[in-house]
């Protein structure tokens, strides 16, 4: 009996065996599909851990999603093979020294293809000599810092629009609703202050008057005094683009102060799902700035619709994309058609192939400039509306109306 | 102005609460310890879990807080710290340094690092008093820290426990000699302190999103508030912490709030420098 079970376990292995290795003779001469090669490494030094924490995540996540999409469809077609994207993700702790010696340590130990940067601006500008230094492509999803791109990198790209043009659609929305007073508060922080420089100056140029123009150290744990100078100043939009942690401060305060402008905009901040859960009702009314919406037209060859993008990103992740996840997604997939178009992995072919892209993707149009800098991408200013955050201006695309004043505390 | 006032003096009874073990350890033990920052943010997860599980006011928490911080300190103490007490400085600092860093990532493991936050019914509920605005919020953390510091101020002087510490910390070598369990009187002590702290740490969930790495600048004001105090005594940590929230508040209307923050290491600077014994003179428990 025991005799039997045996033979009949091996002869099924032996089956089995068969049919594979019959399948896997015929399968290339059926499909055609490309022999599939050695993965293509990608690195990256991401804030897993400490402040940029929250932050980092997101792109983390889009990172992976990328990867995962690629790697569901075969890999990256080059010279006839498939060859799937394996991210080499390492730790820095949000210290921008660490991630400065993991890129290297990637480049130069780990060997890998080329880089995806970290979250932020601050961290990008940390890690970009590295990869300058080291001739590697890098692509970031998050650095808007203005001056990161005046430095005449050549082999580093980003997919987000300038950060001192960040704000600055609020200007013409704030106009179109009769208002005149703006206050600009933010912290002492690269993107944050160009971004404040922005709108500032935007709003300026456009004829209103800032009333409020105030910078503080990042991580307060006091913002009484900033409170009182904007209540004082009395403005009927406030522009704050800070980040989550800092906005759940200010927020926070205010609500202890029972203050609140008529209009209060942070910047990517409100549409964080960290910043969202956090705050909870007390994010009702609330403006923020994001480069994307699933409700937009846009469409590519890898994730589909903008909306296709959403569902499959949630039905992965468990939450929402932002447009920091899509912006993530999106260096990669940036990465990716400079490699189709180059038809190699050499750094310079694949950089000729990134500056000669013009199409739409998820995230909109995408062509770099001589600088690595994104132009296609547009802007759009969004408010929570009913605990979901609905694109208010510019009107072409607007879902809805802006809302204003903001319900004060009292009137929730 | 009023405005001002009332946050400074709010917030400086806070960072009094903070400043407050670490000044207890250094008087008694002559320890500079590091892992401070640790115990409250501890005491800040724990509260904000509590939070979350229960729905339990971080306020009702504060005596929870008060055991386990008292079990930590205590423990922390007899564990490690006395092994290292009558080494040079820097070995205790670096001892200190590392249990840091273990309860750090102690923290990250448990916790994880995404931002937790407590936000409480009342959270917009306060009373306007000559032209300021007096959080309720804030009132109940200014209250509690101020209830803290009195506590252990009775505690030291009134219990059998703190005669002893107050005893240990005057002349070790005799109350050796006298049979003290001197190692027991620093455990307590240390546990005294990290007790504050863990409570103090459920009052700074309640103003600041939680963060595993937001224990050093929460110990750096706890060393600017001690430094202006002087080692080793609590009435004047009190004062000093609201000296300090004033600092930052008055600096921050008037100067401008991106120096408000630089303006609580300055005055920490000039007293170092001018009055190294703090602004109230070098008075310790015993005294």
């Amino acid at each position: 009996m025991r005799d039997a079970r045996r033979h009949g376990v091996s002869g099924i292995a032996t089956a089995a065996l068969v049919g594979v290795l019959a399948a896997a003779v015929s399968l290339p001469a059926v499909a055609q599909s490309p022999a599939v090669g050695d993965p293509i490494r990608i690195g990256a030094s991401l804030a897993l851990t400490g402040d940029a924490a929250p932050d980092s995540k997101l792109v983390r996540d889009g990172y992976d999603f990328w990867a995962e999409t690629v790697n569901a469809g075969g890999g990256i077609v080059v010279d006839g093979v498939a060859r799937p994207i394996e991210l080499v993700i390492r730790d820095d702790g949000s210290d921008r020294d660490q991630a400065a010696r993991l890129v290297e340590n990637l480049i130069a130990e780990e060997d890998v293809d080329f880089l995806l940067a970290p979250w932020g601006s601050g961290n990008t500008n940390a890690v970009a000599p590295i990869a300058e230094r080291y001739q590697k492509l890098m692509v970031a999803p998050l650095a808007a810092s203005d001056e990161i791109w005046e430095q005449g990198y050549r082999y580093l790209f980003g997919v987000l629009p300038i950060g001192s043009t960040n704000m600055r659609p609020l200007v013409p929305m704030v106009q179109d609703l009769g208002l005149t007073r703006v206050g600009v508060v933010t912290t002492d922080d690269l993107f944050p202050l160009l971004a404040a420089e922005g709108v500032s100056q935007q709003a300026k140029d456009a004829g209103l008057e800032v009333v409020v123009d105030e910078i503080y150290p990042p991580g307060t744990i006091d913002v009484g005094s900033l409170i009182t100078r904007i209540q004082e100043a009395a403005p009927e939009a406030l522009a704050a683009p800070v980040d989550v942690a800092d906005a759940l401060v200010l927020l926070r305060q205010m609500k202890e102060r029972d203050y609140l402008p008529p209009i209060l905009a942070f910047s990517g901040a409100t549409l964080v799902p960290d910043f969202l859960s956090n705050a909870g009702a007390d994010a009702e009314g609330l403006f923020g700035i994001t480069y994307w919406s699933p409700a937009l037209p846009y469409a590519d060859a890898l994730f589909g619709s903008a909306a296709d993008y959403a569902a499959a990103f949630e039905a992965r992740f468990g939450y929402a994309p932002t447009h920091d996840n899509v912006a993530a997604s999106i260096s990669g997939y940036a990465l990716q058609r400079g490699i189709e178009t180059a038809g190699s992995l050499d750094t310079t072919a694949v950089r000729d192939g990134m500056l000669s892209l013009d199409e739409t993707t998820v995230f909109g149009q995408m062509a770099f400039d001589e600088r690595g800098v994104n132009t296609g991408v547009t802007t759009y200013v969004v408010q929570i509306q009913d605990g979901t955050p609905v694109i208010v201006s510019p009107a072409d695309a607007a879902a809805a109306a802006p809302l204003w004043p903001i319900p004060g505390w009292s009137e929730r | 102005m009023s405005q001002a006032i009332v946050n400074g003096i709010l917030t400086g009874g806070l960072y009094a609460a903070f400043g407050i073990g670490l000044s207890l350890i250094y008087g008694v033990t002559r320890v500079i310890s590091a892992v401070h920052g640790a115990f409250i943010v501890i005491g800040a997860y724990l509260a904000q879990s509590a939070w979350m599980a229960f729905g339990l006011d971080p306020f009702l928490m504060v005596p929870v807080l008060l055991v386990i911080g008292f079990g930590l300190g205590y423990g922390v103490q007899r564990l490690f710290i006395d092994k290292v007490m009558r080494r040079r400085v820097v070995m205790t600092i670096t001892l200190t340094f590392g249990l840091d860093l273990i309860a750090v990532t102690g923290i990250l493991l448990v916790f994880g690092a995404d931002l937790r936050t407590i936000s409480v019914p009342y959270a917009s509920v306060g009373f306007d008093v000559l032209g300021a605005r007096i959080p309720l919020v804030r009132l109940g953390i200014f209250a509690v820290a101020v209830i803290l510091a009195l506590g252990l101020e009775l505690i030291l002087r009134r219990t059998q426990i703190g005669t002893t510490i107050r005893a240990v910390s005057q002349n070790r070598t005799a109350a050796e000699l006298l049979g003290i369990d001197t190692g027991h009187a620093f455990g307590m002590a240390h546990g005294l302190a990290a007790a504050v702290a863990c409570g103090a740490g459920a009052l700074l969930a309640l103003i600041q999103p939680l963060q595993p790495f937001m224990g050093l600048s929460v110990l750096l004001i706890a060393f600017a508030v001690v430094v202006l105090a002087g080692f080793g005594s609590i009435a004047p940590v009190l004062i000093s912490g609201m000296i300090l929230g004033l600092t930052e508040n008055l600096a921050g209307l008037y100067i401008g709030t991106e120096y408000q923050r630089l303006a609580i290491f300055v005055a920490y600077l000039a007293v170092a420098s001018i009055l190294p014994a703090g602004l109230f003179g070098r008075r310790f428990y015993a005294h």
